[in-house]
């Protein structure tokens, strides 16, 4: 049997750049007030592109697989978000969109009870526009924070769904850290015994 | 079994869901970092007030049904490590997992309240936590293979 599992970087980028450019989209974007469902449904999608052609004599797919895909399409995800909103969000403030914010930050920085030291920080931050430096790294940790979570948890709810067989490896749950037994259809005899206890 | 990853998980899970019950208080002091903790939630929910629990008469940073799926989360990685027989259950059969959002589905379909949101919410990612803790564990025992490998 081979035991080389198949390369996941594919999956991962197009999970991952469905999941940028939809979550930046205008409109498009407010799917995600949804709980999350643009970011969580790349990993979904990501899980469904690996498993598509997953060959039949590697070792089956894990949850663990599913988490790593997960990481690397928010990685990949989150980036490109960034790379999509910032052009845009320039675009709707030479447009005059999208002011409201701005409207609100002015607000913060004339209430007298906010001391200066933040009035200052707030300054700093938005001295730049919707382009300056502070804001873009705020927008990019977020999103890739964001990304990584829910596209994680997306790829495993893929792998659930989307896996041909049960996966093999219920033994590291079982006793976690001990090496995995042979990939199997079915789960350890020992299972059945109540090992979980 | 209990193991680190789990407590891992769930402290985790608990400090987000606290952070997010910690806006409204945080609103309620007027303090000035109360907007900027509201902020963080605005890529996840779209923060509705109309469909928010509230907390000092001032609306939670998540609405009902986020904040169901966080506790539903949260509740999943503290009882599935003593209900063994569920999680053989559901590790056999993890397609199991989509029957468990049929009642946030209908509740999308019908007219739902605060309390429709939050419990079909709860009910919805409650099985999620199980494979996300097997897949921690996994993925941990992948890491600690890794490194002993490249010593």
């Amino acid at each position: 049997m081979n035991q080389e599992k198949p390369n996941m970087i594919q999956a991962a980028l197009i999970g991952g750049v469905f999941l940028g450019v939809a979550s930046a989209l205008p409109i498009l974007e407010w799917v995600n007030c949804a709980c999350c469902v643009l970011v969580i449904g790349g990993g979904v999608l990501a899980s469904y592109i690996y498993l598509r052609d997953y060959p039949k004599d590697v070792p089956a797919v894990t949850y663990g697989d599913g988490a790593l895909l997960g990481i690397f399409t928010g990685l990949v995800g989150g980036l490109v978000w960034t790379i999509v909103e910032v052009p845009l969000a320039y675009l709707k403030l030479r447009l005059g969109l999208g002011m409201d914010d701005f409207a609100e930050i002015e607000e913060l920085l004339n209430d007298p009870s906010i001391p200066p030291m933040a009035q200052e920080l707030i300054k700093s931050i938005v001295a730049g526009g919707a382009l300056s430096i502070g804001i873009i790294i705020i927008v990019a940790i977020t999103h890739l924070v964001v990304s990584v979570i829910f596209a994680c948890i997306g790829a495993i709810i893929g792998v659930v769904i989307f896996q041909p067989k049960a996966p093999g490896e219920l033994q590291t749950f079982v006793n976690p850290g001990s090496p995995p037994p042979p990939p199997q259809n079915t789960p350890p005899e020992d299972y059945d015994r109540g090992d979980l206890n | 079994m209990r193991t680190t990853t789990s407590w891992l998980l769930a402290t985790a899970a608990l400090g987000w869901i606290s952070l997010a019950l910690f806006c409204p208080f945080a609103a309620h002091m007027e303090w000035t970092a109360a907007p900027f903790l509201y902020s963080l939630f605005t890529p996840v929910c779209h923060q509705s007030a109309a469909r928010s629990l509230c907390l000092f008469a001032k609306p939670i940073a998540v609405c009902a049904r986020c904040l169901g799926l966080y506790c539903g989360f949260w509740l999943g990685l503290v009882l599935f490590p003593l209900m063994p027989r569920l999680c053989k259950h559901l590790l056999v059969r993890p397609r199991l997992i989509l029957l468990f959002t049929i009642p946030m589905c209908l509740d999308l379909l019908t007219h739902n309240t605060h309390a429709s949101r939050y419990f079909s919410g709860l009910i919805a990612s409650f099985p999620v936590a199980l494979f996300v803790w097997v897949a921690a564990e996994q993925f941990g025992t992948s890491l600690h293979r890794f490194a002993r490998r490249s010593t």
